[in-house]
């Protein structure tokens, strides 16, 4: 990534805050590395970010759900890509009258959606970066 | 299922991962989702069933909790979580000796948290 003044990354992290909780967490990671850069090239507190981070992480595990196998194991991720989106399509159209796939039709139809919401935040965000 | 797709264990894991992603989000209903999946395209894997019984535990819908922990505890008899989650679905079910047998039972747990918990649990109920 390239360097990024504080003030860089100030602004676009004011422009994070045009997006709804669900666009920022599919450009979470981006976001985290640009609060991260800014911090330790310019030594500057970054607790607004720090706090917004943490929310975006999410912090809604109860004592139930925290004993899991793959609850610490799991970062968090900013969804699949295009590419893997395209992936999924083909995977789903394989499944095309399968008997009991419909579970997994769902669960794929879930990523597709998250997959494309992704890529068009992506496009957004760069956008704002360029202008 | 998984051969019509032609899928491995990494294509399971990023499932897996999306699933547990949702789970953090506190989106019960999308993680369930992930979770139902990848029992139907691997319906051995003890994790993920465990997964599916503390979600369903969580979103209060407690025969299927109890459906989901059967299963994972057929595969993984031993795990302390999925034993306690069970208790308590028992216990909210009205199935009070069931409930309270599997939590004594916990009183020998080698977790902490377990243990705790299902000391609370006989505490709450014994009187009940």
């Amino acid at each position: 990534m390239d360097r990024i003044s504080w003030v860089d990354a100030s602004e676009r992290w004011a422009q994070m805050q045009t997006l709804s909780d669900e666009q920022q967490r599919l450009v979470g990671p981006q976001f985290q590395q640009i609060s991260k850069h800014a911090a330790v090239l310019n030594n500057r507190p970054q607790i607004p970010m720090m706090t917004q981070l943490m929310r975006l992480d999410g912090t809604h595990g109860t004592d139930l759900l925290t004993q899991l196998p793959g609850f610490q194991r799991t970062q968090q991720r900013g969804g699949y890509s295009a590419q893997e989106g395209a992936k999924l399509k083909g995977a789903l159209s394989l499944l095309e009258g399968v008997v009991g796939s419909e579970h997994v039709v769902e669960a794929l139809g879930l990523l597709i959606r998250k997959a494309e919401m992704r890529e068009a935040v992506m496009v957004q965000m760069a956008s704002l970066v360029a202008a | 299922m998984i051969t019509t797709l032609e899928w491995g264990e990494r294509e399971l894991e990023g499932l897996r991962y999306e699933g547990y992603a949702y789970l953090k989000e506190g989106r019960w209903g999308d993680a369930i989702t992930l979770f139902k999946a990848l029992v139907a395209l691997a319906a051995e894997s003890a994790e993920d069933w465990q997964a599916l019984t503390a979600l369903y535990l969580q979103k209060g819908e407690y025969a299927l909790c109890l459906e989901a922990s059967e299963r994972a505890l057929a595969l993984s008899p031993q795990d302390e979580m999925t034993r306690l989650n069970r208790a308590k679905a028992l216990l909210i079910t009205g199935e009070r000796a069931a409930g309270l047998a599997l939590a004594t039972d916990l009183l020998t747990a080698q977790s902490e948290l377990i243990l705790r918990s299902a000391e609370a649990l006989l505490l709450g109920y014994s009187f009940s």
